[in-house]
């Protein structure tokens, strides 16, 4: 088993991820809407994010919000995304490919910014940062469905 | 029997600065309702509309979201009722018009056809009300409850077909535009 990412370590870029986002609208807007928590995370739970959802839960600072399928997850975060809150999605790598249609009408063709963090199935201590790499398929097939920047990391 | 161009007429006079999600058959109709204002129509992504008034409704807790479901259209995501009833948005407003048909396609029915029970479904799956609305004069007397009560509330509504579908009439803007509109104007001050 390759060594992991620590769940802290994760949490804690997710909320610089989202304080960032927040200091962006702030800047944009006259008057941001100011919520008690710093983002969201969207979650249709991942054997292999066990660990960060786990953390996730002792969290104040971000919300986790558990969705019954990746569809609602991608559709729910463009939503939290016209009303100016940042999130992101935390899902396994067959739930990208079951909510392909959604991903394509509102990532693609929609053009909602959507952050996903996508488990992989069999984890690679070999390819880290390497999208082209990678023995798993989703890196390629989120290369084919125009993601701009599909990243491994382990 | 409700006729959706009735409710959707209603709903425009009554919603204030409600945040409004057509789909399918509602979109065509409400777009001549109300052109330039709070909206943005599930479109690209059939069963999405519940999902999307829900990220809408979280992210913006002091206005009013309401959804214009299709019944086939939320069987496609019939798990939105549980992701909806668990996040418990106080402002959100689910109508489901109901017409046993994916009017759109050329009318076929949907699976279970009107025996269908959306009322059942929510109220299993943990939304604050759940009711169905059959006659016009129900709809008018209970309209300023449904767009003010706490949610999350479903209504079912049990509608004829629209007059039109958007594959009889095509246009409005496209999603991305409407999006971005929408999170434009969400940004600006309140009016």
């Amino acid at each position: 088993m390759p060594e992991s990412i620590p769940a802290s370590l994760i949490i804690d870029t997710l909320k610089d991820t989202f304080r960032e986002a927040r200091a962006w609208l702030a800047a944009e807007v006259a008057a941001p809407p100011r919520h008690p928590h710093l983002g969201w995370i969207l979650s249709v739970p991942d054997t292999h994010q066990r660990t960060v959802l786990a953390a996730l839960d002792k969290e104040q600072a971000i919300r986790v919000l558990t969705c019954a399928t990746e569809d609602e997850a991608t559709t729910t975060a463009a939503g939290l995304w016209m009303g100016g809150e940042p999130c992101v999605l935390m899902i396994q790598h067959a739930g990208l490919y079951a909510s392909v249609n959604t991903l394509r009408g509102v990532a693609i063709d929609g053009r909602v910014p959507v952050f996903y963090m996508i488990g992989l199935l069999s984890r690679e201590k070999d390819t880290r940062w390497s999208a082209t790499a990678s023995r798993c398929s989703i890196p390629s097939a989120c290369r084919t469905l125009g993601s701009r920047a599909p990243t491994t990391c382990t | 029997m409700l006729k959706p161009e009735d409710v959707l007429g209603a709903i425009a006079a009554a919603r204030g600065d409600a945040i409004c999600v057509p789909t399918m058959t509602t979109a065509p109709a409400w777009r001549t309702l109300a052109p330039d204002d709070l909206s943005v129509t599930c479109v690209g992504f059939m069963g999405g509309a519940s999902a999307l008034g829900l990220g809408l409704a979280l992210a913006c807790p002091d206005r009013r979201v309401v959804v214009f479901d299709g019944d086939g259209s939320l069987l496609m995501q019939l798990g939105s009722l549980a992701t909806i009833a668990g996040a418990r948005p106080r402002n959100l407003t689910h109508l489901v018009f109901k017409n046993g048909v994916y009017h759109t396609s050329g009318a076929q029915d949907i699976p279970g056809g009107l025996d269908v029970d959306f009322v059942v479904m929510a109220k299993g799956a943990g939304y604050r009300n759940a009711y169905a609305i059959k006659e016009p004069n129900d709809f008018t007397r209970r309209l300023p409850t449904m767009l003010t009560e706490e949610g999350p509330v479903l209504v079912e509504l049990h509608t004829g077909l629209a007059e039109k579908t958007p594959m009889t009439d095509r246009g409005g803007l496209p999603f991305h535009r409407q999006a971005e509109t929408l999170r434009t104007k969400l940004r600006g001050p309140r009016g």
